[in-house]
Parts: structure tokens; sequence; C-alpha cells
């Protein structure tokens, strides 16, 4: 069973997004929340997988939020799902490392869908926000320094590329022919080798710098 | 009988009198017209002020409203009709809720739009800098055949919200004019800083207008806004003498 979080402060909102997740296989709302500060003191004794997190909130925003939450709960995996479709927000959350960005407007379906992929490191983002995040994207080429110069081997490249399609390591290691530890063995290197804070992170480098091409990951699922 | 002389005293003592009161009622006049005038200017400037507070106010209640409440709940109506349709077995049923689904979509998308017209999201949160790369980025979307090109000096600008939003609204209505009126094909927005205070320029490459003159002339609003605006955050407008198109800088403190 999936454990969920809900931090929102639109409590009709809340509701219903409980009573949506509800009604999909597999998962539960463990915990709810109207702001970050509250989430906080609730995940001291509650444990969660995935957490639903809204970036305008009053108290503690999702921007305050998510680093405190990842600093101490590194393995909780965060989408944001918010009403703001802002470059500037979305930018923002993504350097911060966050696993999917989705806005309310959002199908269940791909809501869905997202958090039970994003169990594995992934690259998750509403399908109707594409423009904005290949802008985001752009608009980050001039941000990151060109000369860090990593050469991936080419099993972490593939493993990098398949990763960014959201497949679960488990797919890649049949896609691959190896097994399943030696597909976490490479995550875990590919991290830790080369300085980058999630999959996520090791994933943008590569966009930005062309190793991998966008449209390989935004293929249909 | 009264003699000569003092007939001539009393006429020369009345027309004294007479050229006295005249002068004292016409300098009492002129002193009065020019305080007047003062006070009158000094009226408009503060009903300028209290009417620009009032009106960001009012946008910032209304769009925040529309974004926080309103926008939340149809969302959990969809959340409600998309669990809905999910349950549903019969085919025609699960028609009318999907078109459901999709009305609640686009009334949510019109609301957005409005809300962030009304007042930019992130303006309190991420600033001034980051509602113009938003502001540029949609423009750009909703308008290919100009090239917007942006230069910024500075990746944040330290300065209250109030005023923020009034720069922005000044730099949203210069792109608007662009858009509307110079047929413009490319247009640079920078912002830099100039010894102690900052520019924020924009150029392009349509056609050549006068704003002073314009700013008089003009029935709409546009341009007189502006002017307003940025007299009210103590900025100042200088347009630089261009050979083709426009180049008009915002000189400004940051607070």
């Amino acid at each position: 069973m999936l454990r969920i979080a809900i931090t929102d402060d639109h409590s009709i909102f809340r509701a219903s997004l409980a009573a949506l997740i509800h009604s999909f296989e597999g998962m539960e709302v463990v915990l709810e929340a109207s702001n970050g500060k509250e989430l906080l003191e609730k995940l001291e004794s509650t444990k969660v997988d995935v957490l639903l997190l809204d970036i305008q909130m009053p108290i503690m925003d999702g921007f305050e939020t998510f680093p405190k939450v990842r600093e101490a709960y590194p393995q909780i995996k965060t989408i944001v799902l918010s009403l703001v479709n802002e470059m500037s927000a979305i930018k923002k959350m993504l350097q911060m490392g966050v696993q999917g960005y989705y806005t309310k407007n959002t199908s269940s379906k791909e809501l869905e869908e997202a958090i039970r992929n994003i169990e594995e490191d992934g690259f998750f983002f509403e399908k109707g926000l594409n423009a904005v995040i290949q802008e985001v994207l752009e608009a980050q080429k001039s941000d990151i320094e060109e000369d860090k110069g990593i050469q991936f081997t080419e099993r972490e490249l593939e493993v990098i590329k398949l990763t960014a399609q959201g497949l679960k390591a488990k797919d890649i290691a049949e896609q691959l022919h190896i097994s399943l530890s030696t597909v976490n063995n490479h995550k875990q290197n590919i991290q830790r080798k080369y300085g980058f804070e999630s999959m996520m992170n090791a994933i943008l480098y590569c966009v930005y710098h062309g190793v991998v091409d966008l449209d390989t990951i935004f293929i249909e699922k | 009988m009264l003699g000569q002389g003092s007939l001539e005293a009393y006429f020369w003592i009345g027309t004294a009198v007479m050229l006295f009161v005249i002068f004292t009622s016409l300098f009492v006049f002129v002193f009065y017209y020019y305080r007047l005038n003062k006070v009158k200017s000094e009226f408009s400037d503060e009903l300028l002020r209290v009417s620009l507070e009032k009106e960001q106010q009012e946008r910032r209640r209304i769009a925040s409203g529309l974004h926080d409440s309103t926008s939340g709940t149809l969302a959990a109506a969809k959340n409600y009709v998309e669990i809905l349709y999910n349950k549903e077995q019969d085919e025609d049923n699960k028609k009318l809720f999907e078109l459901v689904e999709k009305a609640l979509s686009e009334i949510m998308k019109d609301i957005q739009s409005t809300s962030a017209y009304l007042m930019p999201p992130m303006l309190e949160t991420l600033g001034f800098m980051a509602v113009v790369k938003d502001y540029i980025g949609k423009v750009q979307e909703l308008h290919p055949d100009i090239k917007f090109q942006e230069d910024y000096e500075l990746q944040e600008l330290p300065m209250a919200t109030a005023s923020a939003y009034e720069l922005y609204r000044v730099m949203q209505e210069l792109i608007n004019n662009i858009i509307k009126h110079s047929e413009a094909s490319q247009v640079k927005i920078s912002l830099y800083k100039q010894s102690k205070s900052f520019v924020l320029e924009v150029i392009d490459d349509g056609k050549t207008y006068d704003f002073n003159k314009e700013a008089k002339i003009s029935q709409g609003m546009g341009l007189k806004n502006i002017t307003s605006r940025l007299r009210k955050i103590k900025a100042s407008l200088k347009q630089i003498p261009n050979r083709q198109g426009n180049k008009i800088q915002i000189h400004f403190k940051s607070n």
C-alpha cells in the first residue's frame, strides 16, 4: 500500500483529492495537512512514501517546505500539485529537486500514473506543461556551468535514459538484461561518482548538455 | 463751504483708498489663486496615489479570491466528477461526465489567466524579475511573430512588492503598446544598474513615436497610466532617440 500525504490549505480541494486517491487501487492517504508546518509536525509520527505538495499556503509555503522535508525525510518522493503554472515557480521547484510537477487541472489518470511511478527515480511532469518545461530547460542552459565535462559510461547513459522515460528499475533490468541490483548500483554510482543530489539532477544535466535528447524523455508512457 | 484744497485732498485720499482696495484684492486674489492651484495639484497627486493604491488592493483581493478560493473549489469539483467517471459503467453517462470535466477544466484555465493578469501570482514570493520573465515567456508564446530578447544584468531586484507591482504594470503597458501599435518584429527588454539607480529598458524596431507627445494627446489611458505609476514610485521615463523604432528607459531606485 502506497502511503500518501496531502498538504494543501484549500480544505475542500484536500478532501476531494483524498477521495480521488482513495478510489485508486493500492494507495491510501495517511496524512493531511494545511501547510508545511503542520506537515512537518505530523511527519514525525506518520510514515509516508509520496507527498503531494501545494505551493501557495499560509504559514509555510511549498518553496519553504520542500527542502525541509527533503532534508529530514530523503526517502519521501515529492510531487508538486498546485494551481501555479508559471515558469518561475516550476523552475524553482525543479532546481530544488522535486520529482514531479502537476497542476490541479491535471487529469486523474495522469496523476495516478505519476504517483504510481514516482517510486522509481524519474522525471514526471504534466503533459500540458511540456512547453513550459522545455522553456525552463532552455533558460537554464546558460545557468549551468559548461566545464563539468562528465563522461558517463555507456551503461550509465542507458540507465539514465530509461530512468528519464519513467521506467521502473525492474523494467530497466529486464530491458538491459542485467539484474535489478546492478541497475540500482548504477543509479547509486551515477549520483555518488559525479556528485548529483538525485537521479533527477543527473537527468537534467544530460538534457542541458544534449547528452540525452528531450524527445526521448517525453515519449508516451 | 469747503475750500478747493480740501476737496482735492478728499479726492486724492478717496482715490488712494480705492486703489489700495483694488490692489489689495488683486493681490489677495492672485495669492489665493496660486495657493489654490498648489493645493489642487497636491490634491490630485494625493488622489492619484490613493487611487493607484486602491486599484492595487482591489486587484489583489479579486485575484486572490479567484486564484486561491474559486479555482481550488473548481478543482475539487473536477476531482469528484473524475471519481464518478471512473466508477460509471454506462457509456452515455461516462461521456457526459467527461464533458462536465472538460467544461470545469476550461473554466479553471480562464480563471487562471484572468487572475494572473490582475496580479501575477509569484510577485510576492519570487519577486519582480521572476514575474517579468514569466510575462515575457507568455507574450512570446502568444506572439510568435515578434522576437523577444531578454538581457538581465541582475537576477533579482530588491524592491518592495507595492512598487514592484507598479513597475511591472508599466513594463506590461509598454509591451502592450508595442504589440498593438508598433508593428515591431523585434523587442529587447533589459535591466541593468547605472551608478546608484536601476534602468529597465525596452527597445523595439517598430514605428517611432514620441512618448511625451502621445501621452498628452492620446485618448487612451495607457500612456497616461504609465506616467502616473512612475510618479507614484518616483521613477522617471526617458526616451532615447533611435534611428529606427523606439528606446524607452525607466530609471528608478530600488526602494
